[in-house]
């Protein structure tokens, strides 16, 4: 009975550890088992090109996540920022000041956000709600009602173009992602979002300054989807301010899929892109499939819920076998 | 309980334990931590099954599968940990999930009057409406053992009752455990604390790690005697002797003030000296120190550190100027116990070990591993999770973390609240070793005994202010007390 109960602890363990690689895998050979056209190179670049966007800011939401933090506004912020690029690009036909552009507001709408969060104490939920629908309205205003045509062949060829046979989107992700799981990993801004989100109280009683730690963290989302929204326009080839609806979710979704707590302190960047893919081929499948788009979503939900049941269970498992008072 | 065994992986918790308790006692049970106690309590009360063993309750066996089961056979637990739901009244939190109904209805009158009948019954004068927020921790305290004994237990087990309450608050809870024994109820305590075997229990039955030592009515007992059950070893003095001499002042504050907890506070600290901070509960210790740490701001005030004024408006500038401090609760702000023991400990040094932000891995986890050694952090590796490590080892690690700051002022609040012996004599020998080194020390702590024999000098606070300091000879249990208790006009 020992043994066996030790047997499940280390089991739960792994899976906590390795799980979302475990799920990934799973989903693989289903999409392959389930669809011939699945697992061919084309379609493969397909669903990366699709995540694109989502893997992006999945990086900003994982860090909010662990800091204890969310950001709604982040679709609409995407949407602004891709305006913004297209309206930039078609005035100066200047990709570098177009993406700088981008990145800066993008980056303002982070600070707005960050400032009534972490100075003026509202709750995270609260303020980006607000800012969701002021962004999205500055978006719509800004492009004069109407998708902004044209983000120049730089954008383009980020989103949509291939090097050697590999999308240009994946290399960015790939690049984007290990940067940011330095940051996180290697530095001491990242190890005080774990404290902070972990527990505040004890991070401010450290020396460490929560307020402005968490301010960094919502700026850094901003321009984080000042990125996803230049590679958003390129996708396009436009600027959409009705576009990136619900793209937060997407983000969100893949951070909970890999393992990132909405409580706080536990989370990796690098799971939480492996989710965003999980989810990418969970859709391409159902479509290669053709299943009734409603369905889709019905699929979607629940495989969600599974996932973070998993984990709950997982961890519980865990607590249960370790602790020993 | 006859015989029980329980394990865990890697661990047997406890190892053929025996526990009687006789009808209409109180009976202590005592260990180190990890010695198993919260585990057997834990079985008793349906929350794990037992590997081995039996239990026989009123002498029919029985095996409890859940903790309602529990309670429905009239055992109820008071835990360590108080959670009551703050924002709901007295009467709710009593009657919580068993609310009086009327037609599916919550009967609100038939609820407050059920309540203030038990008050009534045990001479308690709360208002069943008073909000929990509004009360104290020991207040709330009698609201859990008033709720326990509602569900007509006839043993209650309270695991370390006094451990987050004041000398006078103890009090209040060892007469109302003596109304209970009166009223026949019996109550199984578990405790670290020596002095409340003695005053409140009739037996004692000790644990060492997950074996039964032995039971004993109080009369056989000394605390030599104890203490050697306990921890296995004679103790000739269970506090260390400080024979370093006091040096040049270190911290000075003057005239500090912050809202009506911290008046007119002024000290000195000198190298080398162990500052004790008396006084009860609420007294305002606690709040002086947050000020002179930077955690709370202070109105007026100096602060001086080797005779240069300093300013301290966040625990940053605390830092930079070498003063630290462990602060009181390890769970509120004292740890980030869902994250690794390694990075518990470099949490505040890291900006002083990285490179433009940047991290040396190796380094760090050098420096890290080093320290958890050198406080003999026991632990099975540095990734561990906070929350896995014994109260004592997690109380290092607070120390650990402060240390690798190098500080010259160490600020401690209640560093043994809630440890088993053997830490405690631990933690007393690390603050001897600093205070050799010339490291000013301040202890904040509610434990007289430890107040009295660590402290060079004793201050004494008293509402928000300063009632008193006593040099080292006049410090009794008595001239403290007179000086917390002492109001003045």
């Amino acid at each position: 009975m020992k043994s066996k109960k030790f047997q499940n602890a280390s089991l739960a363990e792994l899976y906590s550890r390795y799980g979302i690689l475990l799920i990934l895998v799973v989903a693989l050979i289903a999409g392959a088992i389930l669809s011939p056209a699945f697992l061919v190179p084309s379609n493969l670049i397909s669903v990366a090109k699709n995540v694109g966007v989502y893997a992006i800011m999945a990086l900003g939401m994982t860090r909010l996540l662990i800091g204890g933090g969310v950001d709604l506004s982040a679709g609409s912020n995407v949407a602004m920022c891709s305006v913004v690029a297209a309206v930039v690009f078609n005035s100066t036909e200047n990709s570098l000041l177009a993406l700088v552009a981008a990145i800066i507001v993008g980056a303002l709408v982070g600070a707005i956000n960050g400032y009534f969060i972490s100075y003026i104490g509202l709750l995270a939920f609260i303020v980006t709600l607000a800012t969701q629908m002021t962004v999205r309205g500055l978006a719509y205003l800004l492009a004069g009602g109407a998708p902004v045509f044209g983000a120049g062949d730089t954008f383009v060829f980020l989103a949509q173009g291939n090097v050697l046979g590999i999308p240009m989107i994946l290399v960015v992700v790939l690049a984007a992602t290990a940067i940011m799981a330095f940051v996180m990993s290697r530095t001491s801004h990242g190890r005080y979002l774990y404290a902070i989100g972990g527990n505040a109280e004890a991070a401010g009683a450290s020396g460490i300054n929560v307020k402005r730690q968490l301010f960094i963290n919502y700026v850094v989302m901003g321009a984080i989807c000042g990125l996803a929204g230049v590679i958003y326009a390129g996708r396009t080839n436009s600027g959409l301010p009705a576009g990136g609806v619900n793209f937060e979710f997407e983000a969100i979704i893949g951070c909970v899929l890999g393992g990132t707590s909405m409580a706080g302190g536990i989370g990796n960047v690098v799971c939480s892109i492996i989710g965003v893919f999980v989810v990418g081929i969970i859709n391409n499948v159902m479509n290669l499939c053709s299943v009734n788009a409603f369905w889709q979503q019905v699929v979607k939900g629940i495989v969600i819920l599974v996932a973070v049941l998993l984990d709950v269970f997982t961890r519980n498992a865990i607590m249960k076998s370790t602790k020993k008072r | 309980m006859r015989n029980i065994s329980k394990s865990f992986p890697g661990v047997k918790a406890l190892d053929g334990v025996n526990l009687q308790v006789k009808k209409g006692t109180v009976h202590a049970v005592m260990g180190e931590n990890g010695a198993g106690k919260s585990t057997l309590m834990k079985v008793l009360f349906g929350q794990y099954p037992a590997d081995e063993g039996e239990i026989f309750f009123e002498g029919k066996q029985v095996n409890f599968k859940s903790v309602k089961e529990a309670v429905n056979a009239g055992i109820s637990m008071i835990y360590q940990e108080l959670s009551p739901i703050k924002e709901l009244s007295i009467a709710e939190n009593v009657f919580v999930s068993r609310y009086p109904k009327k037609n599916g209805i919550i009967n609100w009158n038939a609820m407050y009057a059920a309540c203030q009948e038990i008050f009534d019954r045990w001479g308690l004068k709360y208002d069943p409406r008073t909000k929990i927020k509004n009360l104290k921790t020991a207040e709330i305290q009698m609201i859990e053992i008033i709720k326990a004994i509602s569900f007509n237990a006839k043993l209650v087990i309270m695991d370390e009752p006094s451990s987050s309450i004041s000398q006078k608050e103890v009090e209040m809870l060892y007469d109302f455990i003596r109304a209970l024994k009166e009223k026949g109820i019996t109550v199984i305590i578990i405790t670290h604390k020596l002095d409340e075997v003695f005053t409140i229990a009739d037996e004692v039955t000790v644990l060492r790690d997950g074996k039964y030592i032995g039971t004993d009515p109080i009369g056989e007992l000394d605390r030599a005697k104890l203490i050697k059950m306990m921890v296995g070893r004679e103790m000739s003095n269970v506090f260390p002797s400080k024979d370093t001499t006091v040096g040049e002042p270190l911290l000075e504050v003057r005239d500090l003030n912050n809202g009506n907890k911290v008046q007119d506070i002024s000290f000195t600290l000198h190298k080398g000296e162990i500052l004790g901070f008396a006084g009860i509960v609420g007294a305002g210790r606690t709040e002086t120190m947050r000020s002179v740490f930077g955690l709370d701001p202070h109105s007026s005030g100096e602060i001086l550190m080797e005779g240069k004024p300093i300013q301290i408006r966040c625990v940053r500038d605390a830092i930079k100027n070498d003063i630290v401090m462990a602060t009181e609760s390890r769970k509120d702000d004292g740890l980030v116990l869902c994250r690794s023991v390694e990075e518990n400990i470099m949490l505040p040094s890291l900006y002083r070990r990285s490179r433009f932000g940047i991290l040396n891995v190796k380094e760090n986890h050098r420096v890290a591993e080093e320290a958890s050694k050198r406080l003999e952090v026991k632990t099975s590796s540095l990734e561990t999770m906070a929350n896995f490590l014994s109260g004592g080892n997690q109380q290092k690690l607070i120390l650990c973390k402060w240390l690798l700051m190098n500080p010259k002022v160490l600020i401690l609040d209640e560093p043994t609240r809630g440890i088993d012996v053997g830490a405690k004599w631990e933690i007393y020998n690390i603050m001897m070793d600093l205070a050799k080194q010339g490291v000013g020390i301040i202890l904040i702590s509610s434990e007289m005994e430890e107040i009295i024999n660590l402290s060079d000098r004793v201050v004494v606070m008293c509402e928000g202010r300063i009632n008193g300091v006593l040099q080292k000879g006049e410090a009794t249990q008595e001239s403290i007390m007179n000086l917390a208790s002492e109001v003045r006009a």
